[in-house]
């Protein structure tokens, strides 16, 4: 099977040639096939949100390649970028990042208003995904009367919608409580068996235990994975 | 867009409200002294309709347009020479005194002597009368007063008036509201140079023989006669559409400051506004909005803001024109043209492109990553 997402010699530095020189990536090289659910471990600061960022297309690398699906996003415009992450990425964050002045359902239906896709049918289609987490009777609540694992749950909602290749996923339980953060490995489990390729950086264990493959980073290498 | 634009800009209501305001009230002053420098152009042409195919005729000294208040006038031997003068029709001489002077105000009418055989070359078409009958004979002691002097005065047809110690009498009101026919008197020329003791006229109109050559004509006069001044109506029309170009380019300065303020504040608004937002912007990006729909989104936004205050704008400054032409009953007129109404919107849209650009740019070039972890 050919690789989803394939890394090479990717590295990346802040602020090139200045003082403040920060090389946070060195030399990664990393493959991603469809169905995984990957993990990727590590101290703070080892570089692994970066990570995610350049696969995800938020961020290119300084120097080496990205490919997604054998093409090679690693030199693209900023809309190219755009483009290629509303069609295949979805992104899961620590801090939820729902927008505050809109209702769950219209969070879920912002990417695919982002895409084009016309109002009804993004609604329909926002109901359905909401379902899914279930959170069909939240439908019109706004973020600030949701509770975190809800929020976390809307999010998850809003990655699946323009049914992306893959998910990103940057601390997802780690603004939750061990329960509620225990439902949403559970949830990303069963997305996974839907068939959702997962890459979760994380430091909680118990999605660990979970993952298809492990991978360890400290600064800015791949040690183990 | 226009509905994720609209929920962002009532998220802040008080500011889209005070920075709408803003707009609308250099919008307001484009429409409202805009109205009054079209009014005023208005009223400058119909004015120069009256006038019609004719030449005014005046002392060079005395000058322009302001006929006939200075001391050297034509003579009568000079007003033979016109008529005989080749390519005029005829000559229609006039004589002006200034009536009470009113302190503060200046002259409250000004008496006109015309021959009543010429007299609707004076006014064009005609005298318009709101009663009583038009002049007769030129020796006649009789006068037609302007209606407002005719009110104040309590004064009606038949009544009688004295000018210089002697009586006249009223033989008819003029139709107010009429150009050229507020703030004057008119009596026959004969009656008004024994009274008045004068040997000389303030201005003529000279009719030409054929209209077409109206203009050299004048040049003609204006060779053989080296201190008159031959005005036909082109020239008149030139000096007075200059006098509307200087009136217009004033008052469109004061509302064009007083927008571009306005726009300010929509600047500094949009500006604020993506600050705060800097995080969903981020967020928008990341779920795969590109630069020219974040740029979108910031102008859609702004230019609402600036229609909504162009809108009401425009709807204020009507009411201002209208309400300066109610109060000052109908002599300042102001229009609210459809060109000066769209101009007003469109100033107002463009208000809300330029000062949105440079907020809606930089939020554009947001870089996702630091956006979204910005707090």
């Amino acid at each position: 099977m050919s690789n989803l997402i394939e890394t090479k010699n990717v590295k990346k530095i802040y602020n090139q040639g200045k003082p403040n020189e920060l090389i946070v990536l060195k030399d990664i090289d990393l493959k991603i096939k469809k169905g995984e659910m990957i993990t990727i471990f590590g101290p703070s600061g080892s570089g692994k949100s970066t990570i995610l960022h350049i696969i995800g297309c938020l961020d290119r690398p300084t120097s080496g390649k990205v490919y997604i699906e054998g093409k090679d996003v690693s030199r693209l415009s900023d809309d190219e970028l755009a483009l290629i992450r509303r069609e295949r990425i979805g992104f899961v964050f620590q801090q939820f990042n729902l927008i505050s002045a809109l209702t769950a359902l219209e969070n879920v239906e912002l990417p695919m208003r982002v895409f084009g896709i016309n109002k009804e049918k993004s609604r329909k289609k926002a109901i359905e995904l909401l379902k899914s987490v279930e959170l069909g009777e939240r439908l019109n609540h706004f973020p600030r009367q949701l509770s975190g694992g809800e929020m976390q749950r809307v999010a998850i909602a809003r990655a699946l919608a323009n049914e992306p290749d893959v998910i990103l996923a940057d601390e997802p339980t780690g603004n939750l409580d061990s329960k509620t953060g225990k439902e949403i490995v559970n949830l990303m489990i069963k997305l996974n068996k839907d068939g959702y390729t997962f890459v979760i950086v994380t430091h909680d264990v118990s999605i660990a235990k979970h993952a298809s493959r492990k991978i360890n980073i400290k600064d800015g290498k791949i040690w183990s994975g | 867009m226009i509905d994720l634009a609209l929920k962002n800009i009532l998220r802040t209501r008080a500011r889209t409200g005070l920075t709408a305001f803003g707009v609308l009230i250099g919008i307001t002053a484009i429409v409202a002294l805009g109205s009054i420098s079209e009014g005023i152009n208005v009223m400058i042409n119909e004015e120069l309709e009256f006038l019609g195919g004719t030449i005014m005729v005046t002392s060079k000294e005395a000058g322009g347009i302001m006929m006939g208040f200075s001391g050297s006038e034509i003579t009568s031997e000079e007003l033979d020479e016109l008529e005989s003068f080749s390519g005029v029709k005829e000559v229609v001489p006039l004589t002006f005194a200034i009536g009470e002077i009113v302190p503060m105000e200046g002259p409250e009418y000004v008496i006109i002597g015309v021959d009543p055989a010429q007299q609707e070359f004076y006014v064009g078409k005609g005298i318009e009368l709101d009663s009583g009958r038009e002049l007769e004979s030129n020796n006649e002691y009789s006068v037609l007063l302007c209606y407002e002097y005719a009110e104040n005065h309590d004064l009606e047809v038949g009544d009688t008036l004295e000018f210089e110690e002697e009586d006249f009498e009223v033989i008819g009101i003029l139709e107010p509201g009429v150009a050229d026919q507020d703030n004057i008197i008119v009596m026959p020329l004969g009656a008004m140079m024994d009274v008045y003791d004068l040997d000389s006229y303030g201005a003529a109109y000279v009719v030409p023989e054929d209209v077409g050559k109206i203009e050299s004509l004048a040049e003609d006069i204006e060779d053989d006669f080296d201190d008159f001044a031959a005005q036909t109506q082109a020239e008149i029309a030139k000096q007075a559409s200059q006098i509307v170009d200087t009136i217009r380019i004033f008052t469109l300065g004061i509302a064009g400051i007083s927008a571009v303020v306005g726009g300010l504040g929509v600047m500094n608004t949009m500006i604020m506004s993506i600050m705060e937002r800097r995080r969903e912007i981020g967020i928008m990006k990341a779920v795969g909005a590109t630069n020219r729909f974040i740029l979108t989104q910031i102008l859609t936004e702004s230019m609402i803001i600036t229609l909504i205050g162009g809108f009401l704008g425009l709807i204020l400054g009507s009411v201002g024109s209208y309400s300066l032409r109610f109060i000052s009953e109908g002599l300042a007129t102001a229009a609210v043209t459809p060109q000066l109404a769209l101009g007003a919107l469109s100033f107002a849209m463009l208000l809300g492109l330029f000062g949105g650009f440079y907020p809606a740019w930089k939020a554009a070039k947001l870089d996702p990553m630091e956006a979204i972890r910005y707090e």
